[in-house]
């Protein structure tokens, strides 16, 4: 087995280790009712339950797979065998230093946001002794300080990862998913189903997406789930638009034209034969999108409309540290730091799938 | 009868004007029948076979014509049932293997997508008959090159994946589409020797299309020969080949050069090109390059003649020998 495998078959192991002895505090958080809480509590344990068994899965088939040394004619290729071009591109991702230095970087964040729980030494909403503990700058016992009700701002800092977080890669994962198979359907049928299709992502493509947020978010309850659906949905028709253009080229390839020639129906020559050749720049775009969805969300929550406090997310939290800018300094730079890192990693990220994912080398024999 | 086209029209609907890339083509193919549908690059033999599969890609269309597979006619049934014939029942073979194969899975995976969907197999089932297919297309080691994605084989394998996934659901008439054009001279020798046998094996009809004549020669039952969307003469081959009708027919046959000809002998095209679809000659539209035409042949197009025993010829001075 390759030592990456090990590696992340390690971290795995320590996850469901923590998860497994401190259960008593995840359970406590799954059994909250309160929708804010179902998505930031379950969210960030279905993601790595769920990237866990991706992982395993694949490490069980290529155990399975694993060229058995024969001598034969063709040994040099036989060796290449089965190794999609995708899996080609996450190779070369793995050999750029600055990509994957902002995916660990997410990593990092990810694993913070999910530990909060047992890495906050204080509750992140309870307001205990306000005066005594007001404003107190950075030390030992409060690494980022207090805010103006005494608040642990590491603690809030944490749990905010799991809103912030949450919120933008569930709300890109809507956007995508829809753009995806909206843009293809477009595409795939033409004629008038493209242009009736296309004309609707222009009149909403005319209309300032952060003023129809605005106003969703005010007609809507803001929770959680209305946010991310706020966001998802505002958001979806730059994919659709260029997965269009993609599925446009696709469909001229001949084998989509074998595809129709062996009868498929419309369905699974969508789904199964344009989607996966044209997600390389789903994946560039999907991850520049999650940058910017955190930045949306901050935005609307610095806005005072987006994450109602208490519920922390660093943009409700870098909004009250603007109102205390000249007496506590540490309130707003700390979740406006995490802001800044994290959309800078999940940037340098895409940049990275972009070049991984080129299509000029995509099909490159293997490296 | 297991096919039978009559007086199949295509039309590609250009801002130029109209192109009328097959024109009033009229021909059957019998059980088990190998049958070459040969030309020039341009000629129509591609949107023929497309538009058996009402596969004619916009803003061609079929203008008129009947496609009888098995005595129903194509161009009527529902969308439904023309799916299950594409496939099922009739397979195709396109002349770019590399570009035929879905780039992002495995070739195993798309034999086993046909057979779930043509046969009605579990994933299961179709993963171990895959195996059995590539194995019967001639491949070494299929439970591994079932696990190949298409960039990591050689023209000829990707050829014979590309026949593997148009084959194994058995169907009654195979479309090959220029299926050797792409290959290295070995490399179609063993092509057309697997067609040939799965041909025998599985009991089915083949049209092959080709600009290779002596493909056409080793192959085929019957020879359609075909110029500008219009077939110009058929019959069969040994016929054909020992004695054309047809002086386009005639002047394909010489411009083949042959290994025993003496060197520094002229090789002997046929005058002129083929003419733009659009702007064609009135009359015979081969008369411009004919050295038997006269003025006759530069009003109208010449009626289809029966020519002695299962020959057809649309020439006025073909002439039975």
């Amino acid at each position: 087995m390759r030592r990456r495998t090990l590696h992340l078959l390690g971290l795995a192991a320590v996850m469901v280790a923590v998860l497994a002895l401190r259960w008593d505090v995840f359970r406590e958080q799954w059994s909250t009712p309160a929708p804010d809480a179902w998505i930031a509590t379950r969210f960030v344990l279905i993601v790595p339950l769920a990237c866990g068994l991706l992982i395993l899965r694949d490490a069980i088939r290529r155990r399975r797979s694993a060229p058995s040394p024969d001598a034969g004619g063709e040994t040099a290729r036989a060796e290449g065998h089965g190794r999609s071009p995708y899996r080609v591109a996450m190779r070369r991702f793995a050999e750029n230093g600055l990509a994957m230095g902002a995916l660990y970087v997410i990593a990092a964040l990810c694993l913070l946001a999910i530990l909060a729980p047992l890495l906050a030494s204080f509750d992140p909403t309870a307001i205990e002794d306000p005066v005594a503990t007001r404003h107190l700058p950075p030390s030992v016992g409060h690494p980022f300080g207090t805010d103006e009700y005494g608040r642990d701002w590491l603690s809030r800092a944490l749990y905010g990862a799991r809103v912030s977080l949450s919120v933008a890669i569930l709300a890109v994962i809507v956007a995508v998913t829809f753009g995806t198979i909206y843009g293809s359907v477009a595409g795939y049928f033409g004629g008038f189903v493209d242009n009736a299709l296309m004309r609707i992502v222009d009149v909403i493509m005319a209309f300032p997406t952060f003023f129809l947020m605005l106003m969703l978010v005010g007609v809507f309850e803001a929770n959680l789930l209305a946010l991310v659906l706020i966001l998802g949905l505002t958001s979806w028709t730059g994919t659709a638009r260029f997965i269009r253009g993609e599925i446009l080229s696709l469909k001229e390839r001949e084998f989509i034209e074998a595809a129709r020639a062996m009868g498929l129906p419309h369905r699974l020559i969508i789904f199964r034969h344009l989607i996966p050749n044209a997600l390389a720049p789903v994946l560039v775009s999907a991850a520049l999108m999650v940058g910017g969805m955190i930045g949306a969300e901050a935005g609307l929550s610095f806005l005072g409309i987006g994450i109602r406090p208490p519920t922390p997310s660093w943009g409700n939290m870098v909004s009250q540290g603007r109102e205390a800018i000249f007496v506590a300094w540490w309130v707003a730079l700390f979740p406006g730091l995490l802001l800044s890192i994290t959309i800078l990693s999940f940037n340098l990220l895409a940049d990275g799938l972009r070049d991984a994912l080129d299509p000029k080398t995509l099909m490159r024999k293997y490296v | 009868m297991l096919l039978r086209v009559e007086d199949l029209a295509a039309t590609f609907f250009l801002d130029e004007g109209e192109l009328r890339a097959v024109d009033g083509v009229t021909f059957e193919i019998g059980e088990g029948e190998t049958v070459a549908l040969v030309g020039e690059s341009g000629c129509g033999k591609t949107i023929v076979a497309l538009s058996i599969l009402d596969l004619v890609p916009s803003p061609g269309r079929i203008v008129g014509g009947r496609i009888l597979f098995r005595g129903t006619d194509l161009r009527r049934v529902t969308p439904e049932t023309l799916r299950r014939v594409r496939g099922g029942e009739i397979g195709m073979v396109f002349q770019e293997p590399g570009a035929a194969l879905n780039p992002v899975f495995p070739i195993g995976r798309q034999i086993c997508e046909v057979l779930e969907l043509h046969r009605g197999m579990t994933r299961h089932e179709a993963d171990g008959e895959a195996i059995r297919v590539l194995g019967g297309v001639g491949i070494p080691d299929p439970e591994k090159r079932a696990k190949a994605y298409s960039f990591e084989l050689s023209g000829g394998m990707r050829q014979r994946a590309v026949i593997a996934i148009a084959t194994c659901t058995r169907p009654r008439l195979l479309i090959a589409d220029e299926p050797t054009t792409a290959l290295d001279v070995t490399v179609q020798a063993d092509i057309l020797d697997l067609l040939r046998d799965l041909q025998e094996d599985y009991r089915m009809a083949t049209l092959l299309i080709t600009h290779d004549l002596g493909v056409v020669a080793e192959t085929a039952d019957r020879t359609l020969v075909m110029y500008t969307g219009k077939l110009f003469e058929t019959g069969p081959t040994d016929r054909i080949f020992d004695d054309p009708y047809h002086p386009y027919t005639n002047g394909l046959l010489r411009a083949v050069p042959s290994l025993g000809s003496g060197r520094g002998e002229p090789l002997r095209g046929i005058p002129g090109s083929v003419p733009d679809l659009l702007r064609l000659p009135a009359g015979c539209t081969f008369h411009p390059r004919c050295e038997l035409a006269d003025a006759e042949c530069a009003v109208r197009f010449p009626p289809t003649r029966t020519m002695g025993p299962a020959r057809e010829c649309a020439c006025y001075k073909a002439t039975a020998t």
